[in-house]
């Protein structure tokens, strides 16, 4: 997952024909861990990739090969998605609010390490989640979706330069406030 | 830069979920829609919105042409106001028409690639009021025999405070506009360019013109139809003015 293969990322052109299925198998944990590392659940990251291949689905015989890359054309559905639910559910206070349920992945309680384990990560999600929405867009795509700044550069229309810096910065601060969460 | 921690949230998705839609996907979509294509953003406006346009279309060219249709409007003049054509009536015949509808959505792209594909020089405005923030994820456009009547045309919007405020459509087809009585005032933009505000529009569930707050504003250039919509009439004034070359 940290280093996807990039063999369907690459621009095709228009006549090769696309194994969807590939794409599928492919893509599925990326935009799944996408939306998990923006609203910080299980169940809403779910919901929220289910209808994004949906629609990508019913939209994939529009898809041009020459106007994107299928994973630059999955995350812009994925962002719609995404910013649909929030505001028509005006989710983002339940988002703010929402526990992650990380606990869920804590398969034994009784081992000290793992519960520290499970302690960070959910820190970290509440770090992440409380982080300005366009840190936290990038955070996902880079960390959750393993993209490359080239490719987030691409969705976001930032320039590469521009998403590397505020990464560097979004990961510094990130940093600092999980140390300050160590310290208390 | 030490950022590895950040991996450490990622997990595969659960095997059930992933299979159960695989499986849907297979079966809703073995065969690719070719008639239905979703936006991916605010679905259910623009569906609202290329249903009303599909029915000015049809509504125009059946009143031309077929003598019945003429019947269920009950007065109609047509009027060119700034140059554009208009059809002013109490009524609305597009609700009236008793055929299917086809709805064409547009294709959703980043401005950069939505510019490159749009086949004309289009003039943005350079006069953007502060906190408005152009959607340059979602630029619509309709183009290709796909897009039927509506090709060739392109869409922006603007977000104030993350609710879309204000949108400019700029197209080739001008086909003329269905609009109610006492809508619409001449505006000059400057010595060569006059538009048209035009108050309100048909609310197609109450079946009724409303003058609410909207507004809309309409003027030609370089043989394109700039139409920009918004709450505020000053401030729309001020933003085609922007795009005046």
């Amino acid at each position: 997952m940290k280093n996807p293969t990039k063999a369907l990322l690459a621009p095709r052109s228009m006549t090769e024909q696309i194994d969807w299925d590939s794409v599928y198998k492919s893509e599925l944990p990326r935009i799944y861990n996408f939306f998990l590392y923006k609203v910080g659940d299980r169940e809403f990251a779910q919901d929220l990739t289910a209808t994004t291949f949906e629609r990508a689905w019913k939209l994939r015989f529009r898809y041009q090969t020459k106007i994107a890359s299928i994973s630059t054309w999955l995350f812009g559905i994925a962002r719609n998605v995404l910013k649909e639910y929030l505001r028509n559910a005006k989710m983002t206070a339940q988002r703010l609010a929402t526990t992650p349920r990380c606990e869920e992945l804590l398969l034994s309680i009784d081992i000290e390490k793992d519960i520290q384990q499970q302690q960070e990560k959910e820190q970290l999600h509440k770090i992440l989640l409380e982080l300005p929405e366009r840190e936290q867009d990038l955070i996902a795509l880079k960390y959750g979706a393993g993209l490359t700044n080239r490719e987030i550069a691409k969705i976001t229309n930032l320039s590469e330069s521009n998403v590397g810096s505020i990464l560097y910065r979004t990961v510094d601060k990130i940093r600092t406030r999980l140390e300050e969460h160590h310290e208390r | 830069m030490n950022d590895r921690f950040l991996y450490q949230l990622q997990e595969m998705p659960d095997p059930e979920f992933a299979n159960n839609l695989h499986r849907k996907l297979g079966q809703n979509h073995s065969e690719p829609e070719q008639g239905l294509l979703v936006s991916g953003y605010n679905l259910m406006r623009s569906k609202r919105q290329v249903q009303v346009i599909v029915f000015l279309v049809i509504s125009l060219i059946s009143i031309m042409a077929i003598s019945p249709v003429r019947a269920f409007v009950s007065e109609i003049i047509t009027d060119i106001i700034a140059g554009q054509k208009f059809v002013v009536t109490e009524d609305y015949p597009g609700d009236n028409y008793p055929g299917d509808e086809e709805i064409i959505e547009a294709q959703v792209m980043p401005l950069s690639d939505a510019l490159a594909t749009f086949p004309y020089d289009i003039h943005l405005p350079t006069n953007i009021p502060s906190g408005y923030i152009l959607d340059e994820n979602n630029v619509r456009i309709y183009v290709g025999d796909e897009a039927g009547p509506f090709a060739d045309t392109i869409e922006f919007e603007w977000f104030l405070d993350d609710h879309p405020d204000l949108s400019l459509r700029v197209t080739d087809v001008d086909m003329g506009e269905i609009i109610a009585p006492d809508s619409t005032e001449e505006v000059l933009l400057d010595a060569n360019h006059s538009a048209v505000l035009i108050r309100g529009g048909w609310d197609a569930d109450k079946k009724v013109w409303e003058n609410d707050v909207t507004f809309r504003l309409r003027w030609s250039m370089d043989n394109l139809a700039y139409d920009l919509r918004g709450v505020n009439r000053e401030q729309l004034i001020e933003i085609a003015i922007s795009t005046l070359k």
